[in-house]
């Protein structure tokens, strides 16, 4: 064997290291891939743990947000305000229950619907300008706006807010509508309330003056429509003064009406409670020669009567609603230039919800009047004005007092009744009139009574007044009625009188400026004669005073003017009471 | 390796010293990361814990891990993803390397010695005793490569703590032409190769690494059972330094000795030729890299 040259011996060792050398480097990193492999094997599981934690605290995450979610829709659907949600474009995304029942559709029919779309034919700008909000990212509060219901059309105030995802881009608007139907209910009422209010604080200060005005002129009045009486029975029966002094008195007796307008309407006026037929009223009325004048001249104007025959009664004063009749006729035609219809109507009425109108009438059975023409009309913004005293837009009339509306009010006032006017400028006016109905039957009518039913046998009679020209009157109308009479100016002289003179009757004046009063004298004259008999006369009306006087035994009230036949029965009744 | 009394005295007030310098926390990683390192049951998610607690070390490994010497395609930006693309060995030596080297780079050059240059020989050292490891044993040799960057420890703990014996000890070794360490006992009582060990022990390295740095000057002295990698790691001292890569604690080679060594392991010098090849030129690629 030939040994190979040291040389290639050598180059051979090289090569054999080198792949001995290769083989281990093979065997160690096939091991170490191995352990790659493991550890590849470790990392990646510990990833999915990671992965299976992230995955669990997202799912807790997720369950929180689930309750914080469920939490706000409770409480969204608690609010009695509607609340909302609507993305950029203007769609529902979202709206609580109330939203859903106010409006009465499903909140599946709600969500992804435009407002538009939900009401067609909404055209109030506040819910379209959702726009505007997102555009300047500013909320807006407090507006109004109204939107359709099943209930009807309502009211709204409105808030918008714009809606903000986490990174503060816009992403639409939150709203809320609250109902404003109960509250603006609840201020018109306010409104209303204050308003009557006012109305009759006016009312109440007119009554005021003229309650005092009235009393003054009463005095003075009385010469104009005792005298001329008195002068009518004076003088012969072909006397040339006759006529003028009828004038006289018939020019007295109108200004006494409007004193009693006056005391009216300061609702002083004696609370008749006659059972009356509103139909006799009106019959009477139109039969009435001041009708007949109107009527005249007005020949343009027909009136028709449309009245009720199975019309119920009513209770009240025949004098107040004869007044308001003829002042409300009165008014028809004046507001009526051209020629046109006046429609008097009357009927019965069962109200059995609250109506509401000028007047806003409780339910109950009613009487109406219903006077209709087809004159100028008033404008609304006058309409609230037209029952004060002395407010009028037309040349003061043939009424002429400025009281006439202002006594239809305090009469429907003092019957418990109420008012319904209804006005169209240039169409007409309708004026109707409650009055509460009564079952009871008409009272007897009284017949005119002879004067010598009431004429005196000789009585003695003691008159005690403050003013001389009553006095006089008095004397002479008690004097023709066989009566002999003592006049005193004074509850004090009064009193001194009845020590010296007895006297079967004596007429109290209530009110007597400066010194006691009518009642006071009675108190004192009843502590000398404890059975003096007395009666009250007064331009006042009945008063707690007057009521003192009758309890302590003072017979009838008479109100002034002193009449004959008023003055006359009055004393008769009283002293035959007295003598029964 | 008996050290007189006084001196073993003096030897623990350094490692005392060193203990209480912000070395030791560098060493208490270092010592987490070789017992990753030497324990084959542990798995990369205990070394990338490791890592993960130290934020200098966690930066400086993605650093390289992004650098051109590993060249990513898509950027790594954790220490998982790390493991997956540089592999868990590859993972272990980057780790150990970066953190031993904070120990290293610091301070200054001193006359015959700086310690980039030890740091670079230590390196290479440690390529060395694992490639010995790998291609003539067929083993891993990460302990070896641990051993190798940590062998010359006791230079930088005289050159930080007992900066005046170091320049005597050079002054010694050149004047009289003798290795580093026995200019150190001359100096001392002591030399790197005590002050490595007595550190080693103290920070709880593995005996076998510690024993290791005791004896790489004297191999054959080692008494203590397999003397192997003390020997390893002397043919790997005594190449790099014979190769000059890095810095030469010992200028006068006992040839005697390495051929002893050699012989004693069977590696026949056709192996230690391929194996320095090999050594070469990874340094060389580090260095182009910047990485040393």
């Amino acid at each position: 064997m030939n040994p190979s040259p040291p040389k290639n011996d050598a180059k051979i060792g090289q090569l054999e290291t080198q792949i001995r050398h290769l083989q281990n480097e093979l065997v160690l990193t096939q091991t170490e891939y191995q352990n790659l492999i493991n550890n590849y094997f470790d990392i990646f599981s510990n990833m999915e743990k990671m992965v299976e934690e992230r995955t669990r605290e997202l799912n807790q995450v997720q369950s929180q947000l689930e309750i914080k979610t469920r939490e706000l829709q409770i409480m969204l659907d608690a609010s009695p305000t509607l609340i909302f949600y609507k993305d950029t474009r203007g769609r529902y995304i979202r709206a609580n229950r109330r939203f859903s029942d106010f409006l009465n559709i499903p909140i599946a029919d709600i969500i992804g619907k435009t407002h538009r779309e939900l009401f067609p034919d909404s055209d109030d700008q506040v819910f379209l300008d959702d726009k505007e909000i997102i555009r300047s990212g500013q909320p807006v509060f407090g507006k109004y706006g109204h939107v359709n219901t099943p209930d009807g059309r309502k009211p709204m105030l409105i808030d918008k807010i714009p809606n903000k995802d986490s990174r503060g881009n816009l992403i639409g608007i939150i709203g809320f509508a609250t109902d404003m139907t109960e509250q603006e209910k609840s201020q018109k009422e306010k409104l209303d309330l204050q308003e009557k209010l006012a109305r009759s604080q006016k009312m109440e200060s007119i009554g005021l003056l003229a309650g005092g005005v009235a009393h003054d002129l009463n005095n003075v009045l009385t010469g104009f429509v005792s005298y001329p009486e008195y002068l009518l029975m004076e003088i012969p029966e072909d006397s040339p003064l006759r006529d003028p002094i009828l004038t006289i008195q018939e020019s007295g007796k109108k200004a006494a009406a409007i004193v009693q307008d006056l005391l009216t309407l300061a609702r002083r006026g004696v609370t008749h409670t006659e059972v009356l037929s509103l139909n006799e009223m009106v019959t009477g009325y139109i039969a009435s020669p001041e009708h007949q004048r109107i009527v005249a001249d007005s020949s343009h104007v027909r009136v028709e009567m449309r009245l009720d025959g199975d019309l119920l009664n009513i209770k009240g004063s025949s004098v107040h609603l004869r007044k308001t009749i003829m002042n409300l006729v009165l008014n028809a035609f004046e507001a009526q230039p051209e020629e046109g219809h006046i429609v008097i109507r009357t009927f019965n009425r069962y109200i059995d919800r609250a109506l509401k109108g000028y007047d806003n009438v409780a339910e109950g059975d009613y009487v109406v009047l219903e006077i209709v023409d087809q004159g100028v009309g008033i404008p609304a913004e006058d309409l609230n004005r037209i029952f004060e005293p002395f407010y009028t837009r037309k040349v003061m009339g043939r009424s002429g007092t400025g009281l006439g509306m202002a006594v239809v009010w305090g009469t429907v006032q003092d019957h418990d009744g109420y008012i319904d006017v209804e006005s169209t400028v240039g169409q007409g006016s309708v004026f109707r009139l409650y009055f509460p109905a009564t079952r009871e039957t008409l009272s007897r009518v009284e017949e005119p009574l002879p004067i010598e039913a009431y004429m005196g046998r000789g009585e003695h009679i003691l008159v005690v007044d403050d003013v001389k020209e009553q006095r006089e009157i008095a004397t002479n109308l008690l004097g023709r009625l066989n009566y002999s009479v003592d006049t005193v100016e004074s509850g004090m002289d009064a009193v001194e009188h009845l020590k010296q003179h007895p006297s079967d009757l004596v007429i109290l004046d209530m009110i007597m400026d400066p010194g006691i009063d009518g009642l006071e004298t009675y108190r004192r004259m009843l502590a000398i004669r404890p059975d003096q008999r007395a009666i009250i006369a007064s331009g006042y009306s009945e008063n707690q005073r007057v009521r003192e006087a009758q309890r302590l035994g003072a017979g009838t009230y008479v109100r002034k003017p002193y009449m004959l036949e008023k003055i006359g029965l009055a004393v008769r009744r009283e002293l035959d009471r007295s003598a029964a | 390796m008996k050290i007189p009394h006084d001196h073993a005295e003096d030897l623990r007030d350094l490692i005392h010293q060193v203990n209480g310098s912000s070395i030791s926390s560098i060493g208490s990683v270092v010592t987490r990361i070789i017992a990753v390192i030497s324990d084959p049951q542990a798995t990369a998610k205990e070394l990338v814990d490791i890592i993960l607690t130290d934020p200098p070390l966690a930066a400086n490994v993605l650093r390289l891990v992004n650098s051109a010497y590993c060249a990513p395609k898509n950027k790594i930006a954790d220490i998982q993803q790390a493991v997956i693309f540089i592999g868990f060995e590859a993972l272990k030596e980057l780790a150990l390397n970066q953190k031993v080297c904070e120990i290293f780079k610091r301070g200054v050059k001193i006359n015959g010695y700086s310690r980039e240059r030890l740091w670079k020989h230590s390196v290479a050292v440690a390529l060395f005793c694992k490639m010995i490891y790998r291609k003539e044993f067929a083993q891993r040799g990460e302990t070896a490569y641990a051993l190798g960057l940590l062998h010359d420890l006791g230079i930088i703990i005289i050159d930080q703590f007992r900066n005046e014996t170091l320049i005597r000890a050079l002054k010694i070794a050149a004047q009289k032409g003798l290795p580093l360490n026995d200019a150190e006992l001359e100096t001392c009582g002591y030399n790197h190769a005590h002050i490595g060990m007595a550190l080693a022990e103290n920070w709880n390295l593995p005996e076998e690494i510690a024993f290791g740095i005791g004896y790489h000057h004297d191999p054959m002295e080692f008494q203590h059972g397999d003397g192997s990698l003390s020997i390893v790691l002397h043919i790997a001292n005594y190449c790099c330094q014979k190769s000059n890569i890095g810095y030469c604690d010992a200028p006068l080679q006992d040839e005697a000795l390495f051929v002893k060594c050699c012989q004693q392991l069977k590696i026949e010098p056709h192996g230690i030729d391929l194996i320095m090849g090999e050594v070469q030129q990874k340094i060389t690629d580090m260095e182009s890299e910047g990485l040393l």
